[in-house]
């Protein structure tokens, strides 16, 4: 989860995830409510709950993760320093954070591009956080997108983490 | 005579502390390179390189081995801001030949199109693109990725790329320039193909830009494939300052070019900690008659052939794909690779056996980590001129940061 100055700051794409709310949780006349002190301030990332009258029947997180290039990326994705290729992506969960979609929306990065592929992101489906993912053998291996592929199971991950302790407090 | 000195002094100081002072004050005042590395959220450093030992065996001679610290890259990219990126690699060959390999630059409209120039890889194939050393099976690069399709194969020009991820596609289409045939002498070989016509941007001649397009489709969990596509002329400074009016010399000129189509296919597939890959190149090139003729050497024509050809296949496996625990890779691969450089030639050229390949290579890789791998593998090499196989065991260290 990077942070990004106020120009580079990353677009929430409300209609695709209103419309992946609708398909995954069939529910109607929600609210995104944002989800305030688990992230820092500074951080691209963020997280919505999805509220429907007054219960909650899941979570949307979307975040902004490194990428790479041929010759030369960063596979650190805390080192806000080192931020040069990026692509964008949001997850829905159900009301116990179990992921229910995952969607890369926004590609800026030179390789890598099969992440975007919905049958490798269907591998996500399900993942609640309690275990760890292994790249290559719990998520099957990309050719030509290893590092996208890692950063992005890294940061869902971490995201995983952060809906389950809001979920536990 | 002292207190003018002193006085001199005091002013010097001073003048040097308002320029100081104004360059705080005002970021513009700063050099490119300063305001670069004062913002370092923008700029990335990368780099890749591999060290290789290369032995001989098997013969009843001594063959000395080779160390070789084959190549060490470095690479710099600057994002000016969200749409703006500029891209350059600086590499390093055996310690003491240094090329610019990329630097480019990319306008990013949004996912489906990005608009770039600059001197950049030809989209052609798997290694051209993804040529990292730990991205790819073995201590070497496929020896078609050497002599059908020249990596690291890189001219300037200009196109778009981009992806359409509802249908799982990803393009690149680019106006570039092309080899040089003919620069004084001969460039083009049938021992090298077309290698040697490189001009990787380096003051590069051109008359006729050539067209280089890829489209890959990866919309089946762990399947990619591409297919490439280059079609133009070479280059030749037998047009410079030519007449037009002057039909011989064009005439002449003419024979110093080729026409080349060059189509590549590749299929990249994991699963399961199994990896297979496979690589086709064909080159169909005009004019070579003409060509070799022009390019004679002592009255004997040049031997470059109308057509080449090279595939491999591949076959790997992760041995600790099984074992939960174990987080590194060993990579267990072999894989079959022909190719032809004098494929056909043209009637009255007879082939050369010794440009007809095979070659077999099996070995393992350790990757303790992706960005590095320890790699050994023994490649048995044979031409149509030979009757036996050559031996060469390889050993390396591959990087990538």
């Amino acid at each position: 989860m990077n942070s990004f100055s106020d120009a580079d700051q990353i677009r929430i794409p409300y209609n695709k995830i209103v419309k992946t709310i609708n398909k995954q949780i069939g529910a109607q006349g929600f609210q995104l409510q944002p989800v305030e002190g688990l992230i820092d301030t500074y951080s691209q990332s963020k997280i919505f709950s999805i509220q429907s009258d007054t219960s909650i029947s899941g979570y949307v997180y979307v975040s902004r993760v490194n990428s790479c290039r041929s010759g030369g990326c960063s596979i650190m994705p805390d080192d806000i320093a080192l931020e040069f290729e990026y692509f964008d992506y949001f997850f829905i969960t159900d009301s116990i954070g179990n992921v229910l979609n995952v969607k890369v929306y926004n590609y800026q990065a030179t390789h890598g591009h099969q992440v975007m592929s919905k049958g490798w992101l269907k591998q996500f489906i399900g993942f609640s956080g309690k275990q760890s993912l292994n790249y290559g053998k719990d998520i099957q291996a990309i050719s030509g997108a290893t590092i996208s592929a890692q950063t992005l199971i890294h940061d869902l991950e971490q995201a995983e983490g952060l809906i389950q302790s809001l979920l536990n407090n | 005579m002292k207190a003018i000195a002193y006085i001199l002094l005091i002013i010097t100081l001073l003048h040097c502390n308002s320029v100081l002072f104004s360059q705080n004050e005002n970021n513009q005042d700063f050099n490119a390179a300063s305001l670069m590395l004062s913002s370092p959220k923008k700029l990335t450093v990368g780099g890749y390189g591999q060290i290789d030992f290369n032995q001989p065996f098997g013969d009843n001679k001594i063959q000395n081995g080779k160390l070789d610290v084959h190549r060490l890259v470095i690479l710099f990219g600057y994002r000016f801001n969200e749409k703006l990126s500029f891209v350059s690699e600086i590499e390093i060959e055996h310690v003491k030949e240094i090329y610019v390999e990329q630097a480019f630059l990319n306008y990013s409209v949004n996912t489906y199109l990005q608009i770039r120039g600059g001197l950049m890889l030809i989209p052609m194939g798997i290694i051209n693109e993804y040529h990292e050393p730990t991205t790819f099976n073995g201590v070497e690069r496929p020896l078609i990725d050497k002599y059908i399709s020249p990596t690291t194969w890189r001219e300037i020009g200009v196109g778009i790329t981009g992806s359409v991820p509802e249908l799982s596609l990803r393009y690149q289409t680019y106006l570039m320039n092309g080899f040089s045939s003919y620069n004084g002498s001969a460039q083009l070989s049938g021992k090298n193909g077309l290698r040697k016509g490189r001009q990787k941007g380096a003051e590069s001649i051109i008359r006729t830009p050539v067209s280089a397009s890829r489209i890959e489709y990866y919309g089946i969990m762990g399947l990619n494939l591409g297919l490439s596509v280059y079609l133009g002329g070479t280059q030749s400074t037998e047009f410079n300052k030519l007449n037009r009016d002057d039909n011989n010399a064009m005439t002449i000129a003419d024979s110093s070019v080729v026409k080349i189509r060059m189509f590549g296919f590749d299929a990249r597939y994991q699963r399961n900690g199994f990896q297979f890959r496979a690589q086709t190149y064909y080159t169909k090139l005009l004019n070579t008659s003409q060509y070799n003729y022009f390019t004679a050497s002592d009255n004997v024509p040049n031997d470059v052939g109308n057509s080449m050809y090279g595939y491999y296949v591949e076959a790997g496996y992760n041995v600790f794909q099984e074992l939960a625990k174990i987080k590194s890779e060993l990579i267990s691969f072999v894989r079959y690779s022909a190719f032809n450089t004098q494929n056909t030639v043209v009637s009255g050229l007879s082939t050369n056996p010794a440009y007809q390949m095979q070659v077999i290579t099996a070995g393992i890789g350790w990757k303790p980590i992706s960005e590095v791998a320890i790699k050994a593998d023994i490649q048995l090499l044979k031409s149509d001129q030979e009757s036996t196989f050559r031996n060469v065991f390889n050993a390396g260290i591959a990087i990538w940061f």
